[in-house]
């Protein structure tokens, strides 16, 4: 009875609370923290990575294990916890792309190693038209149009995360969208 | 705030949403929760020393030994009317403080007034006159004090008293070589302190003439009269 209370309160906790438990070393709390943004992570890391999946989840272990390291470098008072966690998949995701320097090209060049991708995948069942447009992507593109529409993330936060200005970010999605549509449509 | 141009992509946008349901697998989650979160590495495992305040406070405390050894050891080498003098006179005062023996604050007072001799001879080289009373001041209550000390120490120890002997004799030499270089009106307060080392000469001389208890009855005796008190005048008698 008491546990199952417990638990009911603990995952309607703010991330504020888990973080500040955490801090004192709550393995149970970043287990919360690990559940409520797992996905999320995984499939910006999935949609980066060519929608691959052993590496997104390998490059999603990485993330949480990483901020449990850091964690307590995170101050009280500026508690972004999404934007911490994405800005370390981000980095994870950079580090990947350069240790691996003949798989994927940050810029608009990729387009042929992504090519590579699809071809992959082109047999597999459940892959829709969207995601094979979506690997056609530059790597810029993938990650704006994910966080502002499938993860549903401001502006403002994608932003800082990718350390672009606003406008900067509101032209990658433009640009992202319309490609996208282009390609949708082939 | 949505932006103008998404209403051109409503139906693109609309089928992005819907790749919200690419999630991981429960055996993924699961591997995760149970099998790495508990063998985690505790936050003392990564960050010991390394936590902010107790960096901060590690460096703090290293500057204070550093910068402390470094202001003693300059002060050390100041003269009268040098900033630092004041802490040479200070860390003076704190040894004759915490040493409690006669015989180790006999040896402290001589070794002052031996610093007291040189720091005449420098001030004369440099500047003349200047300081010159204070100096031979303070030189002749160092002496005084030390022999007013060596009254107290143990009579068998005739090596404390040989020692200020000795000493006594050569600062009242070096006292006679300052005086021919010094400028005629210190002569007088040199000539002072000249007298008062050998006043402070012949007391130790009486000291010494009087019989020292008899060694034999001691076996002691000889082991405590080998000690040098000039290595460790805090020693205990």
């Amino acid at each position: 009875m008491f546990s199952w209370l417990k638990n009911k309160l603990q995952n309607g906790a703010s991330d504020q609370l888990l973080i500040q438990k955490i801090q004192h070393e709550d393995k149970e709390a970043f287990g919360l923290l690990y559940l409520r943004y797992i996905d999320s992570i995984y499939r910006y890391i999935y949609f980066r990575m060519g929608q691959d999946k052993p590496v997104a989840e390998d490059l999603s272990e990485i993330v949480f294990l990483k901020a449990w390291k850091s964690i307590y470098q995170l101050k009280k008072d500026n508690l972004n916890f999404r934007s911490w966690l994405y800005t370390i998949a981000h980095n994870t995701c950079v580090d990947h792309f350069r240790q691996s320097r003949n798989q994927v090209k940050l810029e608009e060049n990729t387009v042929h190693t992504d090519l590579d991708f699809e071809k992959k995948l082109i047999n597999e069942e459940n892959i829709s038209d969207l995601q094979h447009a979506l690997m056609r992507l530059t790597d810029e593109q993938k990650q704006v149009i994910t966080m502002k529409y499938i993860e549903e993330m401001s502006n403002e936060e994608i932003s800082k995360i990718l350390n672009k200005s606003e406008d900067a970010i509101r032209a990658i999605q433009h640009r992202g969208l319309k490609k996208l549509r282009i390609l949708i449509k082939k | 705030m949505n932006d103008d141009f998404e209403k051109n992509y409503i139906d693109v946008i609309k089928g992005l949403r819907t790749l919200k349901s690419i999630k991981t697998s429960d055996n993924f989650r699961k591997r995760f929760t149970t099998l790495i979160i508990p063998n985690l590495p505790t936050s003392n495992t990564f960050r010991p020393l390394y936590f902010l305040p107790f960096r901060l406070a590690f460096i703090i405390i290293i500057l204070i030994l550093v910068s402390g050894t470094g202001l003693v050891m300059a002060a050390d080498k100041s003269h009268p009317g040098n900033l630092l003098y004041p802490v040479k006179k200070a860390v003076e005062k704190l040894q004759l403080t915490i040493t409690n023996n006669p015989s180790g604050k006999t040896t402290l007072h001589m070794n002052n007034a031996d610093k007291r001799v040189d720091e005449l001879e420098d001030s004369i080289k440099q500047s003349g006159n200047r300081e010159v009373e204070n100096i031979t001041s303070d030189y002749e209550s160092q002496v005084k004090d030390a022999v007013r000390e060596s009254h107290k120490v143990d009579n068998n120890k005739e090596d404390v008293k040989s020692m200020i002997d000795q000493k006594l004799e050569d600062q009242s030499h070096k006292l006679e070589d300052i005086k021919k270089v010094a400028p005629t009106e210190s002569h007088v307060s040199i000539e002072k302190a000249i007298e008062t080392s050998k006043t402070g000469q012949e007391e130790i001389n009486q000291l010494q003439q009087k019989k020292p208890e008899e060694k034999s009855d001691n076996p002691n005796t000889n082991n405590l009269s080998t000690q040098n008190p000039l290595e460790n005048p805090i020693h205990q008698d």
